[in-house]
């Protein structure tokens, strides 16, 4: 896209000649990412305002009533700047700059104060392990190894150290070194070569990569999803993940966010076991001295796993050994991403597992994981598609969609790398799935067309449309959410039932006036209609109240509560007091239910 | 042999639906009978027509001559505030064959009047008050946790605690729940957190229940087993009996015999073969097998371990070809049959040297196991329903346990097709899709017991082979007699161990 120095007709531009502008500020709310839905949305993906066939800022912003209209509360925009795009722009060649192909800075600041004009939070990606090999920094620093930059890398004479560190890109990566021939050395990459390591034992590291952050924080933006944190430091003797030192340096970092930037959030990215993601929270004691949010990655495939097999307990074990979080802390939860169904955080037994039950076609694999999207991941079976979201926005954490899975968009896994899952939006049956004007030929992906995923079918314009459509439903449930803050403040317990195939399980958060929002979710991971009796005794006297249809359903009495649930089938019960009962306990009697585990989680 | 429970769910329904009918004693006027009353005069009488009614009687097939109460410990008495009075009876129950008396314990409570809640649980009206089985009670049950949590002693009943074991509630508990599937014994679940589990037919000795999992926390081994939390202990004929046993209540399990009737209901109706299946049970097979593996290696750990030689085996396949005796008067299907069953006793004991035998879990079947969100629980340690606490205590070969978990697999593969409202003749495809699932079960199960214990079960194939027949023909006989409608699921894995043999060596490693 070319620099636009003049704004098109009707659209606003804040007043930022001259000076560093700011986007309006939302009140602050120091929990709001607690009770966010996130939608993870790829500029290049989304609207293409300018014709040229990729998707920008500036036609993000034109769809933002749309995903006001959905009930998201915060977007999450992968990596939109300047890159040579060999790792989908997580090779960031300049961290001031916005990829010509996407717009400018002022239509960044644009976009922020449009979503913040419609209560709309955006966050965005913040590389910090690595850089493009294209970075000025490291043309620097191969060039002149006594330069003020020769120590920004991770320089070495031989390729041999820090040989416990695994290989994360096993597809097309031999080794975690690579020789520069232009400086005589090798350089560490933990993932692309192209991607050389940042050296942080260099205290100016530090503080260039902050600046780099202040620089967006100026800018308006809400917080970062923080790339690959666990790897910034390396050590011999460790397999160079989630040390010490890496803590430190994100200590550095909420500090001054804390200091200058309250209420701007920090998500780890962390691909880890739970007990090791925890620690990006930090101390416990402070609440969290870290990353806000962390990704719970074995969440994920876990719930894909236990509904095939019809059983809760992948799920229920997962959360079992998943330790309690800060009390300023959130997990953020997700089905699938931009990223490969990623399967590092599973047995061996369970990766054979998921691959022969959602990935039969080798090409639907990549790296450690599967590279589809969730229709297609479920056959495209509509109750499968509804108890997925249902699951997705009742378990603990803020839940992140990935753009078109609201209407169940396909992937084409003859594309390259993680492509497949990474096509334009589809908006309607017109050309280009109404995503762009160009020319078919200079689109940057070609739009889904098969017959049942193409944009002729699947697109919003004729979900809109239609009433019963899986974009509808996906936004009642959000709407649903939005009106019980139990969602995404409450606490987590499961229900004890003996029926395998039933996961159960209340959400309980006491609102400030010292009213309970209590929610009972049950759900059937079964094809087949399954009976279950909760015992709720403590409950006894209050009628659940479905929360889709507000049908009231019978009173809850001394005895097991007996529900029949339909195959895939779900429910969302709040459970109202009726006003001249007892007092109910808010909690099942079981205090320690979900306490840390007694026992190492199996791996 | 393999699971009569049937899902928890579907018993607790059963109950509810009401399978006694309601109390329709009419209601009497309050008496206030002081200080240690006198047992209604009828109360034998009564118990007498009302036991062998009740799940956990065993001797069902005998004819009770004499009932007479044993010994008897006041619990409770609120009769004078509305409340119940319980008692503690041991029953001596004598037979008209003349035959052993048995023991058994029988937690009463008397009422003025009966909440609702507690009418299934009716024995009879005696002397202007309500009898009933106090285990619906938890005015009654409580008084177990909060007496073991304070050491009480009352009458010849000690309450203790379990050293070492998390402390009890003095007081406080809100909820008792029955549980509705034992076969031996009778439990109850506080506060949804513990299980206090009565033993209803008592035995002299300290029951296995108690000792083995105590045996496992000794040796460091305590995982795989529900935590012990308290006991209570009497005596009978001068020997020490427990009576109950309060353990951590195993919350947010399922059995394993429902998980695994949900993977076959999975694979019938997905049309895909087993090891493509979503609902496949291999991988939990498999963690099944390390499982017991791990068990068992704690109870040898903890009880030792013995050899038993030519002598004893011979010994023991002498015991089988006598159940195979007896099976073959009650069920002359058997008999051809036999001839086959006798070529597998005969090489085992002429070619098997010498067999390892410790304590074992004794009456082991996806019935007895517990999936917990993180692990597989073994419970109900109390052997076989039918054997004598000498029997109990045997040590025998952990292949026992291994071929009790093999032939439940094979139960649960073709569960379905003895359902009501199946077809009598099962289609062809599917019971190759079952058959298919128990192999791969069996096996899975067989390599996780190999990865934990050093030793495939298969490779004693001989042994495995004789045990599995023997399982069978204890299932054949007892399901004739108890169950008939499942009697066809062991005889016809006898008729298939019998072509196996007949048509080829039974010493093939890929017996399963």
């Amino acid at each position: 896209m070319s620099t636009p120095d003049v704004a098109p007709p009707g659209v606003p531009t804040p007043g930022r000649r001259g000076g560093p502008a700011h986007s309006l500020a939302l009140t602050p709310d120091a929990d709001w990412f607690k009770r966010a839905v996130f939608y993870e949305v790829l500029v290049r993906a989304f609207h293409d305002s300018d014709g040229d066939g990729s998707g920008d800022l500036r036609g993000l912003r034109d769809k933002l009533d749309y995903l006001q209209w959905l009930g998201v509360d915060c977007l999450w925009l992968p990596p939109f700047f300047d890159s040579p795009l060999r790792d989908g722009g997580y090779d960031v060649r300049d961290y001031r700059a916005v990829l010509s192909d996407f717009g400018t800075i002022d239509d960044f600041v644009d976009l922020v104060d449009a979503a913040h004009a419609r209560g709309i939070r955006v966050i965005t990606d913040m590389v910090m392990n690595h850089t493009s090999d294209g970075h000025r920094w490291f043309q620097e620093s191969r060039r002149d190894p006594d330069g003020p930059y020769g120590d920004f890398y991770m320089w070495a004479d031989d390729d041999k150290g820090y040989a416990d560190a695994r290989i994360i890109f096993v597809d097309t990566e031999t080794s975690n070194w690579a020789y520069d021939p232009v400086r005589g050395q090798f350089y560490f990459h933990r993932f692309f070569s192209h991607q050389p390591d940042l050296n942080y034992e260099n205290p100016r590291v530090h503080d260039a990569m902050l600046d780099n952050l202040r620089f967006w924080l100026d800018l308006g933006i809400d917080g970062f999803r923080l790339d690959a944190v666990p790897y910034l430091y390396a050590a011999e003797g460790t397999n160079s993940e989630n040390l010490p030192a890496t803590h430190a340096f994100l200590k550095k970092v909420r500090r001054v966010v804390d200091a200058e930037y309250a209420g701007r959030v920090l998500l780890a990215e962390a691909n880890q076991w739970p007990e090791d993601a925890v620690a990006y929270f930090g101390d416990p004691q402070t609440g969290g001295d870290e990353c806000h949010m962390a990704f719970h990655f074995p969440l994920m495939p876990r719930i894909f796993m236990a509904v095939r097999r019809e059983s809760r307990f992948p799920v229920s074990e997962i959360l079992a050994t998943t330790p309690k979080i800060p009390s300023g802390a959130q997990w953020g939860i997700f089905l699938r991403n931009h990223d490969e169904l990623t399967l590092e955080m599973v047995t061996d037994e369970e990766r054979d597992y998921m691959y022969a039950e959602y990935a039969k076609d080798p090409r639907m694999r990549a790296n450690v994981g599967i590279r589809r999207r969730l229709a297609p991941l479920l056959d495209n079976d509509r109750d499968q598609l509804e108890l997925f979201t249902a699951l997705l926005l009742s378990l603990p954490g803020s839940p992140i969609l990935y753009y078109g899975d609201e209407i169940g968009m396909g992937d084409n896994i003859w594309l390259g790398d993680r492509d497949a899952v990474r096509t334009p939006m589809q908006w309607t049956p017109d050309r280009n799935a109404g995503f762009s004007t160009a020319d078919p030929g200079k689109l940057y992906l070609a739009p889904i067309m098969d017959t049942i995923y193409g944009y002729q079918s699947t697109n919003i314009e004729a979900q809109l449309a239609t009433p019963s459509s899986l974009l509808h439903w996906t936004r009642r449930m959000l709407h649903i959410r939005a009106e019980h803050p139990a969602f995404g403040l409450g606490d987590f317990r499961e229900l004890h039932v003996s029926n395998p195939a039933i996961l159960a399980f209340t959400r309980h958060h006491i609102r400030p006036d010292g009213t309970d929002d209590l929610v009972v979710c049950v759900n059937n991971l079964s094809r087949f209609p399954q009976p279950v009796d909760l015992e709720l005794t403590l409950h006894a006297g209050t009628s659940p109240v479905e929360l889709t249809g507000r049908v009231p359903f019978p009173p809850i009495g001394d005895g097991p509560y007996s529900l029949t649930l339909p195959g895939h089938g779900f429910y969302w019960f709040s459970l109202e007091r009726a006003e001249d009962s007892e007092p109910a306990a808010p909690t099942s009697p079981a205090p320690e239910a979900h306490e840390a585990p007694e026992e190492e989680p199996t791996p | 042999m393999s699971p009569p429970r049937e899902g928890a769910e579907r018993n607790d329904a059963a109950e509810r639906d009401g399978t006694r009918p309601p109390s329709e004693e009419p209601r009497l006027p309050s008496e206030d009978p002081a200080g240690a009353a006198p047992l209604p005069a009828r109360l034998s009488w009564v118990l007498a027509a009302w036991l062998p009614w009740q799940r956990w009687f065993a001797a069902k097939e005998r004819i009770i001559g004499e009932v007479t109460v044993e010994q008897r410990v006041p619990l409770v008495d609120r009769l004078a505030d509305g409340g119940p009075r319980g008692i503690l009876l041991t029953l001596r129950v004598e037979f008209t064959d003349g035959g052993p008396t048995e023991f058994y314990q029988v937690p009463i409570g008397l009422r003025t009047e009966l909440p609702p809640a507690l009418e299934p649980g009716v024995i009879a009206a005696l002397d202007g008050l309500v009898c009933y089985d106090a285990l619906a009670d938890r005015e009654i049950t409580a008084l177990f946790l909060h007496g073991i949590a304070a050491g009480r002693t009352l009458g010849d009943l000690r309450l203790v605690a379990e050293p070492g074991a998390e402390p009890l509630p003095t007081s406080g508990t809100r909820t008792s729940r029955p549980l509705g599937v034992e076969q031996s014994n009778s439990s109850v679940v506080l506060d949804e957190r513990y299980l206090l589990k009565f033993f209803r037919r008592l035995q002299p000795g300290v029951n296995q229940d108690l000792e083995l999992p105590r045996a496992l926390l000794e040796v460091g081994g305590a995982g795989h087993v529900p935590a012990i939390l308290g006991s209570a202990q009497g005596t009978l004929d001068g020997r020490p009996v427990t009576y109950a046993v309060v353990q951590r209540y195993v919350a947010n399990a399922a059995d394993g015999w429902s998980m695994a009737l949900g993977s076959v209901r999975d694979l019938l109706a997905g049309g895909q073969p087993p090891d493509q299946a979503g609902g496949d049970f291999a991988s939990e097979a498999r963690r099944l097998g390390r499982t017991v593996a791990e068990v068992h290696a704690g109870l040898a750990r903890a009880r030792g371990t013995r050899v038993l030689g030519r002598e004893g085996i011979v010994a023991v396949v002498g015991e089988m070809r006598t159940r195979l005796a007896a099976a073959r008067r009650a069920i002359s299907t058997l008999d051809r049959h036999a001839a086959s069953l006798d070529v597998i006793f005969t090489a085992v004991e002429t070619s098997v040297e010498e067999v390892t035998i410790q304590r074992v879990h004794g009456d082991l079947h996806l019935g007895q196991v517990l999936r917990t969100p993180t692990d597989w629980l073994l419970v109900d340690f109390e052997g076989e329903p039918a054997a004598s606490q000498d029997e109990r205590l045997r040590m025998r070969s952990p292949l026992r346990d291994v071929a009790g978990m093999l032939r439940s697999f094979d139960y649960a593969a073709h569960h379905q097709f003895i359902e009501p409202g199946h077809p009598t003749v099962p289609d062809p495809a599917a019971l190759r899709l079952a058959d298919e699932w128990s192999r791969r079960s069996q096996v899975a199960f067989c390599e996780g017991y190999a990865e934990r214990s050093g030793t495939d079960p298969r490779d004693q194939p001989l042994l495995l082979r004789a045990l599995l027949a023997d399982k069978a023909v204890y299932e054949a006989v007892y399901e004739t007699r108890w169950r008939p409608r499942w009697a066809s699921l062991p005889l016809a894995a006898i008729r298939r161990y019998a072509r196996e043999i007949a048509s080829g060596s039974p010493r093939a490693h890929d017996l399963l």
